[in-house]
C-alpha cells in the first residue's frame, strides 16, 4: 500500500501557508500523499530533496535570496527524476515560464483550491505536466513564431540533412557526404523541405537557424 | 465532492469502451463517464445535452492527429465552450499535440496502455488545469529559449539598418532581381551588395546567411513587427 503513497517535500517561506498544505495533504481521506518534510529557506531545498528523496519537490517561487527560482534549477539539474511543481502567489506568466525553463514540470498558483492539488500531484508523478491555461497560449504562441515548429519532429537523420543544407552545401557535396547518388541527395532534399513545409532551401537554412539547430 | 461528468469521444466502440472502463472504474467514483459518441457531429450532441465537465477526445487514425479528431475538437469547442477537452495522441510528437491545443483543447496527453491512468489528469483538467504529456512542456518551452549568443549581438550592432534590411530580404529568399527592385537599384548594383553583406556576415553564400539571421533571431523580429504593419 505504501508504494502507492505519493512523497512530497515542501519548501515554502510562508509557514502559515505551508503547514497548511501539509497538514492537508496529509489528511487526505484516500491517503494518496505523504508530505515527507518542509523547509522555509530556498538555500535548504537541495538538501532537503537529497536527504528524502520524494517524487515531488513543491516550491513556492517568490522565496528570499536565493528564492525559489534558483531552488527549481539546481533540483532538476542534481535530480533530473525528481518532479518540480512550482506555485506563485502571483499569476505572472513571465515567472511561471521562466521556472519550466528551468526544469520544472509544472505550475500552479497558490490560489488554486487546496482540494484540489492532488490530482495535479498525481499526474505529474506519472509524468504530466500541470500548467494554467494563460501559460500555455503563451507557449503555443511563442511555438508557433520560432523555427521549433517546422523541425521539432525531424528524424536524427534529417536534422543531419538540414544542418548539411543549413551550411550551403550543394546537392554533390551533400551526395558525396552521404555517400549517396547526386540525384538521390536531391531527392532527400526534396523531402525534408516537404516536411518543413517550405519550399526553398533558403527558408529550411533559415528555420534551422531559428530552431538553435547550428549553435553547436 | 461532486463526480466529474465526463463524456468519451473516439473513432471506434472498441476504441472508446476501454477509455470508459478505466476513466469510470478507475476512478473509486470520483468519475462518471455519461456516454460514448464516435464522431464529431453525436459528440456535439452528446456533450450538448449532457453537459460534462471533461469531454475526453482520442486522436486514433493513422494519420495522426486525424482530421476528424481535429474536426471534432473543434466542433465541440465552438459550440459547448465550458466543457473541458482533453486530447489523446499515440505519439510524443510536438507537431500534432499542437495542432489540438491550437483546435481547442485544454490538454493533451499521450492514451496509456491502461485508462485508469487518466483519472489524476482527467482531474486535474476537470479542475481548470492545462494537462500535457511532458515532452510536449519540453518542446514548448524550447521554443523560448533565448539567444545567448555575444558574437551575434555585435554582429547585429555592427550592421547599419540598410544591410539589415538586405539581409531579411536575403534570409526570405528574394532573388537578385527582386531585391533590385526593392532597393530601386540595378540588379548589378544589387549583386554588389548582397556579395558585400555575406562578406560583412563573414559566410559564403546567401543560405548560410538565411541560417545565420535565424540564429540571431532576426527574423523573429520581423514576425513580432508585422501584425502592427
Amino acid at each position: 500500500m505504501d508504494d502507492n503513497v505519493l512523497t512530497v517535500v515542501l519548501v515554502d517561506d510562508h509557514q502559515l501557508f505551508s503547514r497548511g498544505l501539509e497538514l492537508l495533504l496529509n489528511t487526505d481521506p484516500e491517503r494518496r500523499v505523504r508530505v515527507l518534510a518542509r523547509t522555509e529557506h530556498a538555500d535548504k531545498a537541495l538538501e532537503l530533496v537529497r536527504h528524502h528523496r520524494p517524487q515531488v519537490a513543491i516550491i513556492d517561487l517568490v522565496m528570499p535570496p536565493p528564492g525559489g527560482m534558483a531552488a527549481v534549477e539546481e533540483i532538476k539539474r542534481h535530480y533530473p527524476d525528481v518532479c518540480v511543481l512550482a506555485l506563485s502567489g502571483n499569476d505572472d506568466v513571465g515567472s511561471a515560464v521562466g521556472a519550466l525553463r528551468n526544469g520544472a514540470d509544472g505550475f500552479l498558483l497558490k490560489s488554486s483550491e487546496p482540494d484540489e492539488l492532488i490530482p495535479p500531484l498525481l499526474a505529474m508523478a506519472a509524468g504530466v505536466s500541470v500548467v494554467p491555461p494563460p501559460v500555455i497560449s503563451v507557449l503555443v504562441e511563442s511555438w508557433s513564431k520560432s523555427g521549433q515548429r517546422s523541425v521539432s519532429d525531424l528524424t536524427g537523420e534529417e536534422l543531419d540533412l538540414l544542418r548539411l543544407v543549413a551550411a550551403g552545401l550543394e546537392s554533390l557535396e551533400i551526395a558525396e557526404r552521404l555517400q549517396v547518388s547526386e540525384r538521390t541527395a536531391k531527392q532527400r532534399v526534396a523531402g525534408l523541405l516537404r516536411r518543413m513545409g517550405v519550399t526553398t532551401r533558403v527558408q529550411a537554412a533559415a528555420l534551422a537557424g531559428r530552431a538553435g539547430l547550428l549553435v553547436s | 465532492m461532486d463526480r466529474v461528468k465526463v463524456v468519451v469521444s473516439a473513432g471506434t466502440e472498441a476504441a472508446a469502451r476501454p477509455l470508459e472502463d478505466g476513466l469510470d472504474g478507475g476512478s473509486n467514483g470520483a468519475i462518471v463517464v455519461e456516454g460514448c459518441a464516435f464522431d464529431a457531429r453525436s459528440t456535439v450532441e452528446l456533450v450538448r445535452r449532457v453537459r460534462p465537465t471533461v469531454t475526453v477526445i482520442d486522436l486514433d487514425g493513422s494519420d495522426e492527429p486525424s482530421k476528424a479528431g481535429l474536426a471534432t475538437i473543434r466542433e465541440v469547442a465552438r459550440v459547448v465552450p465550458p466543457t473541458r477537452i482533453v486530447a489523446l495522441c499515440h505519439s510524443s510528437d510536438a507537431e500534432p499535440s499542437v495542432e489540438a491545443l491550437t483546435a481547442g483543447a485544454h490538454g493533451v496527453l499521450i492514451r496509456p496502455a491502461d485508462a485508469a491512468e487518466l483519472v489524476a489528469p482527467v482531474l486535474a483538467a476537470a479542475f481548470g488545469h492545462c494537462v500535457l504529456h511532458r515532452p510536449l512542456l519540453g518542446a514548448l518551452v524550447g521554443s523560448t529559449a533565448p539567444r545567448d549568443s555575444n558574437r551575434d549581438d555585435e554582429l547585429l550592432e555592427s550592421l547599419n539598418p540598410q544591410y539589415m534590411d538586405l539581409w531579411r530580404m536575403v534570409a526570405d529568399g528574394l532573388e537578385t532581381i527582386q531585391i533590385a527592385e526593392r532597393l530601386y537599384v540595378s540588379e548589378r548594383t544589387a549583386k554588389r551588395l548582397v556579395a558585400s553583406l555575406l562578406r560583412r556576415l563573414k559566410v559564403a553564400n546567401r543560405i548560410q546567411a538565411a541560417a545565420l539571421a535565424g540564429q540571431t533571431g532576426l527574423l523573429d523580429d520581423v514576425r513580432a513587427q508585422a501584425p502592427g504593419g
